[in-house]
């Protein structure tokens, strides 16, 4: 018979045996720290392949267009007087505002290409040099309709993750000129409407762009926007990246509504609105030392006041940005540039 | 039951540790590139449920363990 204080003791040993073989069981906290890393790591790359890799097709949309008359606009080859001569490399109506521009500039005229409904003067800017350079290719495109300007969204196809090369989505719409648009298909926020056809109005904190069917074009903060009231004005086209640029009479905007990384310089992207039937697509290029650095928003948006817009906003810039003519690349896209969403373009 | 107890008490701190990981990776993207909608979209608002419920479990449950502790 064993006495109560051998008992005890025997207790006590087998209690410190367990809290031993516990203790060298449990693994120590950094190792455990370093696995939760790794699983952290993992579950990213599977929220990654989700959110950006796995194509989905997402439901058509609603067409919007109603049956009122289609405003049209002289093209500058069909006026008696055309204030801008195809030949000048000179921005249509745009001549003094590059000579009131501090900036001095090489301008060389590209392209140019007419149709019924549509003509584009292609132009390469080149501003200052050095490590200072910029390089920018600017189209000034004018078109009888609205209609004319069209986009397109990669593969045919509206939905998340649906990518393609700039080219093969321009060819697969026989386009002659093509911009890259505002990557809708990365995130299933804000509001797409495509030729027309309405898709989607997410709450977006960005702000959106609007070409009317009117050949207006207005730019709305997330506050402004109602897109009821821009249904019932017959939009044409609507894209969110932004920021918007200017404030609707030409002038730089104060405060940008975008965060300070969309800020910095980068290579970039931009439409713009000169007059009904009159737009400006603009690629710069960026990222690359002695031939292009990029520009800031601040910058793009001067650029923009240069090539004579009065409203202008900001696509998706970066590696995104990029430009085709006649079935080639026309600028040269930071890090060889990637497939993309969306093309705004105007048909050969 | 007390092992699947134990099990899940060990588990449930190591998956909100994870999951603050994860959002703070989310965040970051986010900042520089808000337009990708890291933070917003269907999989991260599902992921903050979760986290939401775990955090809270983990809380009770740790509030639980050292009044127990303290008796």
């Amino acid at each position: 018979m064993k006495s109560g204080i051998e008992e005890e003791y025997e207790q006590s040993t087998q209690k410190n045996l367990h809290i031993t073989e516990e203790k060298r069981k449990r693994l120590p906290i950094w190792q455990i720290l370093i696995i939760d890393v790794l699983v952290a790591g993992l579950l990213i790359n599977v929220f990654a392949f989700f959110h950006h890799v796995l194509p989905r097709t997402l439901d058509g949309g609603v067409n919007i267009i109603g049956k009122d008359p289609i405003p049209t606009f002289e093209l500058p080859s069909n006026t008696a007087h055309p204030s801008r001569p195809v030949s000048t490399p000179e921005p249509y109506e745009g001549s003094k505002r590059y000579s009131e521009s501090p900036h001095k500039r090489q301008v060389d005229l590209v392209e140019t290409y007419k149709n019924e409904t549509s003509e584009v003067y292609l132009r390469k800017v080149v501003i200052g040099n050095g490590k200072d350079r910029i390089t920018y290719y600017v189209a000034d495109v004018f078109v009888s309709t609205a209609m004319s300007l069209k986009t397109a969204f990669a593969r045919g196809k509206y939905g998340m993750n649906i990518k393609d090369d700039i080219v093969d989505i321009a060819y697969d719409n026989d386009a002659v000129l093509a911009l890259s648009g505002d990557y809708y298909t990365n995130n299933d926020i804000g509001v797409v409407i495509r030729n027309g056809v309405y898709y989607r109005s997410e709450h977006t904190e960005n702000d959106i762009c609007v070409l009317y069917l009117d050949g207006t074009m207005k730019t709305y903060s997330p506050d402004e926007f109602d897109i009821d009231e821009v249904l019932e004005r017959n939009a044409w086209q609507a894209w969110t990246f932004g920021p918007s640029l200017l404030d609707g009479k030409g002038n730089v905007l104060k405060t940008f509504n975008c965060s300070s990384y969309i800020k910095q310089t980068h290579p970039r992207a931009a439409i713009g609105y000169v007059r009904p039937g009159h737009y400006v697509l603009l690629v710069v290029d960026g990222r690359e030392e002695g031939y292009s650095k990029g520009v800031d928003i601040r910058e793009l948006a001067q650029i923009m006041v240069d090539e004579g817009c009065i409203v202008a906003y900001n696509l998706d810039g970066g590696k995104t940005a990029c430009m085709s003519y006649d079935g080639e690349l026309v600028n040269k896209p930071a890090g060889g540039g990637r497939e993309i969403g969306d093309i705004i373009y105007i048909a050969g | 039951m007390k092992k699947l107890t134990g099990k899940i008490i060990f588990i449930l701190p190591n998956m909100v540790v994870i999951l603050s990981l994860i959002f703070i990776t989310l965040w970051i993207l986010d900042i520089f590139n808000p337009g990708m909608n890291f933070l917003g979209n269907k999989i991260s608002s599902a992921l903050l449920i979760i986290f939401f419920v775990l955090s809270l479990i983990n809380a009770i449950a740790t509030i639980a363990l050292e009044r127990k502790r303290e008796e």
